[in-house]
Formats: C-alpha cells, sequence, structure tokens
C-alpha cells in the first residue's frame, strides 16, 4: 500500500501539469480572498460611518439638552432644532437610527446577494430608509458578470480541475497499453482504481484546504471557528462528488476523449443547465407580480389617501377630541400638520400594507419553488452552503429588511406617543430610544 | 476539393451521435429560450406601455393643488422595454425599471429585477443571447476539436495528404464544412428571431441592429471554428485537443469576464451611496435652495433681483418671487445631479474600457459588450433613458414653478391654478430610442477588435494546417 502511494505519488508530480494546477489554484484563490477581503473591509467601514453619523447627531443633541435641563442654555426656540421635540429627533434633518447587517465571520468567501440588497438602511419616523443612501453604485455590467470571489473558485473552477486530474485515471492506461500490464498483476482493477481515485482526492482536498486556509488566514480571517469546520466539510463532500463522477465515468470503459466530453457536459448540466432551467420554470410558473404595476397601485393609494383626506381627519378628531381641528390653513400650526400628516400617513400604511404583502408573498413563492431545484444539481448546493456560511444569502437579506421593518414600527410607535400626548423629551429619554 | 472536404466533415459530423444528442438539445434550448422570452417580452412590454398611461392619468387626475405641492407629488418616467431585448436582455435585470421624477433632485431608476427573483437567477439565465454567446461556442468545439487530430489518431490524415491535397485546401475544407454544420442548425433559429421581431413593434433600425447582431455572432463563432481548427492541428491526441479547448472556452467566457470585473473595480473604483450622497449635499448647499428664502446665496439672488425691479420689497415685484426662486433653485439643483450622475456614468464606461481591452484573452467580452449594446440593453441605452427622463422632469418643474410665478401672488400658498384641465396640458413624457447612429462610435472598438480576432485566427489556422505534420 505504502509502495502504491509513493508511486501515485511520483506519477502525480513527475509532469509539470498538477504543479501548474496548484499553482492557478493557489493565485485564484488569494485573489479572490482578496477581493472578498476589500469587499468586507468596505462594507465594515461603511457600517462604522453610519453608526457614527446617528451617534453624532444623538451625542450633540443630548448634550444640548443636558445643558438646557441644568439651565446653562435657554431652550431651543426654533420647534424643529428643539432636542426636546420628539418630532426632529426621530424623523428629519439627520434624525433617525441605522439598521445595520455586519458582515458575519466568514463573509469573505462568497459575495452572494450582497452586490443586489442593501446591509444598512436608515430609520426614521414612518420610513424604513429615510437617508436614501444604500443603493449599491457598482456597474451593473459587473454585477451581472459576478464576482471573482472564493465561492467562485470553489463551485464553479475547481470541478474543473477534479475533471482534468481524473477524466483519464483509467482511459489513459489503455490507451498507453498499460492496461494490460495491469490486468495480468495479481490486483482487483476496480479496487486498484478506487486506490488511485482515493489518493487524488486526498491530495486534492488537502491542497485545497491548505491553500484556503492560507489564503483566509492571510486576509486574516479566524479559522477557529464553526463556520470554518462546514466550509471544509462542503468542500470534502462537493469535491468528493466530482471525484466520484469521475470514477463512474472511467469504469464506463470509454476513450479519454469521450470520458473528458461527458464530464464536462457534467459540468455544464449542474452548474449552467440545471439552474438556468430552474430559473425559467420557476418564473414561468410563478411569476413576481411586476414591479412597474407594483409602483402605480402605491401611487393609486396614495391617490385614494389624497381624495379621502376628509374622512380621515374627521375620523382622527373624532378619535381624538383632545385636539381641536383648525378650519383655516394658515391657522395651522406646526403641531397640527404634523398631527394630520400623520394620521394620513397610517391610512396610507394601510392601504399600501396589502400590496406590499402581496408581492413580497409571490416573490416568496417563487424562491420557495426554485429552491426545490437544488437537489439536482450539488453546483448549486455548494453556492447555497457558501452563501449561508458568509451570511451573504437571499434570506439573510429578507430577514434583515423584516427586522428593520419590526425596528420601524418600534420607533415610530415611541416617538408617535410622545408627540401626541405632548410631550417633551428629557436626556434620561435619550437612553431609552428604542435600538436595533 | 475544398467542397468535397466540408461534405466529408458535414457527413462524419451528422453521422456522431455525440454531435446529433448535443445538437438537438442546442436547438431545443435555443428554441425554449427565444419562446420564453418573446412570451416575457410581449408580456412585459404591454405592462410597461400600460404602466406609462396609468402613471399619466394619476397625474392628471391628482387633486387640484399647488404647483410647486404637485412637483413634490410628481409622476413616474418607466423604462421601456426594447424589442431585441428579446434576443439579449443584457443588463436590463440589474438595472431599475422606474424613475421617479419630482421637484428638487434627480432620482435613481429603482426596482431592479434581479432583487426579487429566485437565487437561480444569478448563475445563468436561458435566454437566446445566452445559449447563443455561451454554449454555440461549446458545440463548436464538440464539432472541431477532432477534424485533425482524430484523423491523424486513425492514420487517415496521411492518407489524405498523400492524395495531392494541399493542407490549406485541407485546412479550408475543414472549415468550411463546420460552418455548414453551424449554419444549417442556427439558420432556422435566427430566422425565427427575425420572424418574432418583424411581429413585434420594432423601430425601424431595429432590423440593422439584429443583422449586426447576428454578424457579431458569426464572427465570433469563426474566431472558435478557427482556433479549434488550429488546435486540432497541433494537438497529438484528441483528448489534448478537447482539453485546450475546453479550456479557451472556460477562460474566455468564464474566468476573464469575472477577473475583469475585479480589476476594473480595482482601477476605477465606484463611490459608495454615502459618498455619492453627501457630495451632492455639499455641492448643494453652495447655491440658492427654494425652500430656504434666508440663506445667503437666497439673499444674493433676492438683492440682486430686487435692485434690477427697483422695489423694495419681494412683495412688489411684478411675479411671484416663491416661483421664482424655487425654479432658481431648482436649476441649480439640476446641474448638480447631472454633475454626479455623469461623473459616477464615466466611472462605468473606463470600467468598461478594461474589459474591452482584456478582450485580448476573451472574444467573449467582446460579443457580450456589442450584443447588449446593438440590443440597447446596456448601460448606454439605460443612461440615455435616465436622461431623457431627467430632461422630462426639468421641463415639468419648470412649467409647474412658472406657473407659481406667473399667475400666483406672494405668501399666496393656498393657491391652485384657475385652469381645471391644468395638469392635463402638462407635457408628456416621449421616449425617444437610441438611434444606431449613436450606438455604432460606442460599439466601433470592440467591433474592430472582434474582425482583428476573426482575421488573426483565421491566419493561425491556416498557417497551423499549413505546418501540419503527421
Amino acid at each position: 500500500m505504502l509502495s502504491f502511494i509513493y508511486f501515485e505519488f511520483k506519477a502525480l508530480v513527475a509532469g509539470p501539469f498538477t504543479a501548474i494546477l496548484a499553482f492557478l489554484l493557489l493565485s485564484m484563490a488569494l485573489f479572490a480572498a482578496y477581493n472578498g477581503h476589500q469587499r468586507v473591509a468596505k462594507q465594515r467601514a461603511t457600517l462604522r460611518e453610519v453608526n457614527q453619523k446617528s451617534e453624532d447627531f444623538y451625542a450633540k443633541n443630548r448634550l444640548l439638552l443636558d445643558s438646557i435641563e441644568k439651565g446653562l442654555r435657554k431652550p431651543v426656540e426654533t420647534w424643529y432644532k428643539d432636542p426636546t421635540n420628539p418630532l426632529p429627533m426621530s424623523a428629519f434633518r439627520g434624525a433617525g437610527r441605522y439598521a445595520t447587517l455586519p458582515p458575519a465571520p466568514l463573509a469573505v468567501i462568497s459575495t452572494g446577494q450582497s452586490d443586489i440588497f442593501p446591509y444598512y438602511t436608515k430609520v426614521a419616523l414612518g420610513d424604513e430608509n429615510a437617508a436614501d443612501d444604500n443603493q449599491s453604485f457598482e456597474n451593473p455590467f459587473n454585477t451581472a458578470t459576478g464576482q471573482f470571489d472564493l465561492a467562485f473558485v470553489l463551485t464553479f473552477i475547481l470541478p474543473l480541475f477534479i475533471v482534468a486530474l481524473g477524466y483519464n485515471v483509467l482511459s489513459a492506461e489503455r490507451e498507453q497499453g498499460t492496461l494490460l500490464l495491469l490486468l495480468s498483476m495479481p490486483i482487483n482493477i476496480k479496487y486498484w482504481m478506487l486506490h488511485k481515485m482515493w489518493f487524488r482526492y486526498g491530495v486534492l482536498f488537502l491542497s485545497t484546504v491548505a491553500i484556503v486556509s492560507f489564503s483566509l488566514a492571510v486576509f486574516g480571517v479566524t479559522l477557529a471557528q464553526p463556520a470554518f469546520a462546514w466550509l471544509l466539510l462542503s468542500i470534502g463532500l462537493y469535491t468528493l462528488f466530482w471525484f466520484g463522477l469521475c470514477f463512474g465515468i472511467n469504469l464506463l470503459g470509454r476513450s479519454s476523449a469521450n470520458n473528458a466530453l461527458m464530464l464536462l457536459g457534467a459540468w455544464l448540466f449542474f452548474t449552467l443547465l440545471v439552474p438556468s432551467l430552474a430559473n425559467l420554470t420557476a418564473t414561468a410558473l410563478y411569476p413576481v407580480p411586476s414591479r412597474v404595476q407594483y409602483v402605480n397601485a402605491l401611487r393609486a393609494a396614495q391617490n385614494k389617501a389624497e381624495q379621502e383626506k376628509e374622512g380621515i381627519l374627521v375620523a382622527f378628531y373624532s378619535k381624538n377630541p383632545r385636539f381641536v381641528r383648525k378650519k383655516q390653513e394658515a391657522d395651522k400650526t406646526w403641531r397640527d400638520w404634523w398631527r394630520e400628516n400623520l394620521a394620513e400617513g397610517d391610512y396610507l400604511a394601510q392601504l399600501t400594507t396589502q400590496t406590499k404583502l402581496k408581492f413580497d408573498t409571490q416573490a416568496q413563492v417563487q424562491r420557495g419553488f426554485a429552491n426545490w431545484f437544488r437537489y439536482l444539481s450539488p453546483t448549486i448546493m455548494m453556492q447555497n452552503a457558501l452563501n449561508q456560511l458568509a451570511g451573504t444569502d437571499t434570506q439573510t437579506y429578507l430577514q434583515f429588511h423584516q427586522r428593520t421593518a419590526e425596528f420601524e414600527q418600534r420607533w415610530s410607535a415611541y416617538f408617535k406617543a410622545k408627540f401626541l400626548n405632548d410631550e417633551k423629551l428629557t436626556t434620561k429619554d435619550f437612553e431609552r430610544f428604542p435600538t436595533y | 476539393m475544398i467542397l468535397h472536404i466540408a461534405k466529408k466533415e458535414f457527413t462524419e459530423a451528422l453521422r456522431d451521435s455525440r454531435f446529433r444528442f448535443s445538437a438537438i438539445l442546442l436547438l431545443a434550448m435555443l428554441l425554449c429560450a427565444l419562446l420564453a422570452s418573446w412570451h416575457y417580452y410581449a408580456q412585459v412590454s404591454t405592462e410597461h406601455l400600460e404602466a406609462a398611461r396609468t402613471a399619466r392619468s394619476q397625474w392628471e387626475g391628482q387633486a387640484a393643488k399647488n404647483p410647486h405641492s404637485a412637483a413634490h407629488f410628481g409622476t413616474f418616467a418607466f423604462k421601456p422595454v426594447p424589442v431585441l431585448s428579446l434576443i439579449d436582455n443584457g443588463l436590463d435585470k440589474y438595472m431599475g425599471v422606474s424613475v421617479f421624477l419630482e421637484g428638487h433632485k434627480q432620482n435613481l431608476a429603482q426596482y431592479q429585477q434581479i432583487a426579487d427573483q429566485n437565487d437561480l437567477a444569478r448563475f445563468a439565465e436561458l435566454s437566446p443571447a445566452f445559449a447563443l454567446i455561451y454554449l454555440v461556442p461549446l458545440l463548436i468545439v464538440l464539432m472541431a476539436f477532432g477534424v485533425f487530430s482524430t484523423e491523424r489518431e486513425q492514420g487517415t490524415l496521411q492518407l489524405a495528404l498523400s492524395q495531392g491535397v494541399s493542407p490549406i485546401q485541407l485546412g479550408l475544407g475543414k472549415i468550411a464544412g463546420i460552418w455548414g454544420l453551424l449554419l444549417s442548425l442556427l439558420v432556422p433559429v435566427l430566422g425565427l428571431g427575425l420572424f418574432f421581431l418583424l411581429q413585434s413593434d420594432h423601430q425601424p433600425d431595429d432590423l440593422a441592429r439584429y443583422g449586426l447582431m447576428v454578424l457579431v455572432l458569426l464572427l465570433y463563432y469563426g474566431v472558435f471554428i478557427h482556433v479549434s481548427v488550429a488546435v486540432s492541428a497541433w494537438a497529438k491526441q484528441s483528448n489534448v485537443a478537447l482539453i485546450s479547448l475546453l479550456g479557451f472556452w472556460a477562460v474566455s467566457a468564464l474566468l476573464i469576464p469575472r477577473l475583469t470585473a475585479n480589476f476594473s473595480k480595482q482601477l476605477y473604483p465606484v463611490p459608495s451611496a454615502l459618498a455619492y450622497q453627501s457630495q451632492i449635499k455639499e455641492a448643494l448647499e453652495k447655491g440658492v435652495d427654494g425652500h430656504n428664502p434666508f440663506s445667503e446665496r437666497s439673499k444674493i439672488f433676492q438683492d440682486s433681483l430686487l435692485e434690477a425691479h427697483q422695489v423694495d420689497s419681494v412683495h412688489k415685484l411684478p411675479f411671484n418671487y416663491a416661483g421664482l426662486i424655487m425654479q432658481t433653485g431648482e436649476e441649480h439643483e439640476t446641474v448638480v445631479y447631472a454633475k454626479a450622475m455623469k461623473k459616477l456614468h464615466d466611472i462605468y464606461l473606463d470600467q468598461l474600457r478594461v474589459h474591452q481591452a482584456s478582450a485580448f484573452c476573451s472574444p467573449t467580452i467582446l460579443v457580450k459588450l456589442l450584443s447588449m449594446q446593438l440590443a440597447k440593453t446596456d448601460l448606454l441605452a439605460h443612461y440615455e433613458f435616465a436622461q431623457q427622463a431627467e430632461k422630462y422632469r426639468v421641463a415639468l418643474v419648470r412649467d409647474l414653478n412658472y406657473d407659481l410665478k406667473d399667475n400666483s401672488k406672494y405668501g399666496d400658498w393656498d393657491y391652485v391654478p384657475k385652469d381645471k384641465d391644468f395638469f392635463k396640458k402638462n407635457i408628456k413624457f416621449e421616449y425617444r430610442p437610441t438611434p444606431l447612429g449613436q450606438t455604432m462610435p460606442a460599439a466601433a472598438p470592440s467591433l474592430l477588435f472582434l474582425f482583428g480576432w476573426f482575421g488573426l485566427s483565421l491566419g493561425t489556422a491556416l498557417w497551423s494546417a499549413k505546418k501540419i505534420t503527421n
């Protein structure tokens, strides 16, 4: 057995082929890890910046309020700059707090959906994206092309390397004429080949693990974490699948060219054909309602709210008799204006919730259906697994969105209650503001 | 002679079950893709037309209000779907479908379709362009990898050469044979594409665009045929030829585009949304703010205006000062946004040039760029749409502000236009598609590169055939 490993090893390192593959894999992994590192660093810096922004705002106003409470400064006259006023502290002019999705420990490995979905958003009273500052400005051509990340190297490129290492394990022996020699030996040819495959698998798996670990460690990713163990397991299983496929196809006993064709056909099938056909089926069977109609539906709701303004206000004032309705526009103070504005906003939110829900549900149904197809392709499973480990899968972003919406509700409810009760904020309240 | 050789290649390939299987599969996929995208195009273009109509009627039917409030209320421009997107939908799914048009600011297009779709859409999308650009070259490789190498292995190459045929003729014959096979497969598909195109609401230059798309594809296929023949001539074994050619495909179609995407980002980084916003904010503060008459700039403007009209208060001006200051602010804001947008777009163009430059090792990038340019589903077409929407926004808001200026009194924010049909009479958004003359200068370098690839690869193929040894 030892001698087998020895000879196999010699055969493997004899030509420049293996060395070239290893070198290619290493350089690609390093470049991919570098790209991932850049992306995550940018994400971290952005999150620091936005958190700092809202912290600065509240620190400044808290300090001002503190001085006012201690009698060191006069109260602020202008209502929209007053730190005791719940509205300017929650709704506009820099107020609001960012909901943020910090990168997962292994975020470096996969861009996933991070180039499409926002990872931070400013929540203010009645608004989930108050600053409108979280779009990705990356070139759509680059986004559509896809990123050169470790996930790409592992799911798309690595199988090609495996095919290159394994497509002619048996067929080459036949074509070189050494098969007859082997057959004359007292060994079972299938076991012999299985050993050969296991050996090659071991070499490839260990080198991949070494290369990936090295590339991640270079860019400061902690390897001692459960997610990393899952990453290794995923690589182990995925590469095993491809070696198994090579083994099976070699056993068919066709020529090397035929094996190569079949294996590349399989690669094409799993990486491009299954996903694209599944996507086509999912989109055809469960189309997502059109966004242009969605835009119009929201606008229609806005028009409806505008037309029913009178009814909304009558209902509001009869429900809240402590407020007196002023007939003339000119007599209205900012308080009247905001009260009415919030009442209209509540009504509009009621109208649009249904539209949004319908849209989100249908998109979710399509995603759920398409998800079934992952069982047809290990490549999809691998990509999904890597996205999940990197925390860049769609579900993570949808959950982030969901939690942001909940946070907005809490934030708005807190400040709205203070405003409608004509309460003034105190420095103690500043500690109790809802947090994400 | 060449014809004889071509015929032989043709017949031999037809008898090959591998080829038959792959060709039928590819044809089926192409047809599927065409039908699906035809269906999709028909649906989406109706939706967009309808949406544009609805948006207009929502604008016209809005409650009577102050014209400047109407500017804040805003309206939408929907990006029309170009008919050639049924062949190549390019970047359409990655760019927003609607732009909100309102006073004071230029908004970016919203709602990328890709964010609403299932995750598999990120892998690959079975569109006709995908099949034509990525899959057909694979079929070519399959047809051509063995044209010389298999004959060498079977010993028929020596036989053929001993018959007195010149190696160049042999090479040309093989190339012609592969073309024959390829065209017999593609002509029906391309014809069907043309049929769909003629059936839909196409622009006069769309047919020329389609013709150019076909030309680009044929040049691209030529490259793959030539490279395959050349590699087959040099390779001692068929499997080596096959692996090398598939390697070429993987590098050209898969590796280089992604590598370049990342390189272009490193070379020309785009600003973050935060940086973009704060830059705009800074620039805005340097001009008149229509909603803040107390700002320094507004005061300077007001003083100069009062002096020009020789009055001592804005109330005494012969028009509503509020309307004028809104419009003055608007004009400053328009320039600020246009500059920011242009700057961003220029970075995109720099990045695209990196892609174009990487074409020396990837003809696929060239075809991708050209095909979406011709289909009007690229960045330029999108930018053109955004520009037109912006021009419309500026005109609309100007009309609204001027109505305020000319027909109301200063301080009268309860003013509503007396004409009940005021909003109905507002200017309408008409999108003019990018003419071919505007696309061509941008596409010319890529097209030139592609011709270069075609010529060089043909030369290499014939040279390799000439050098052929047994």
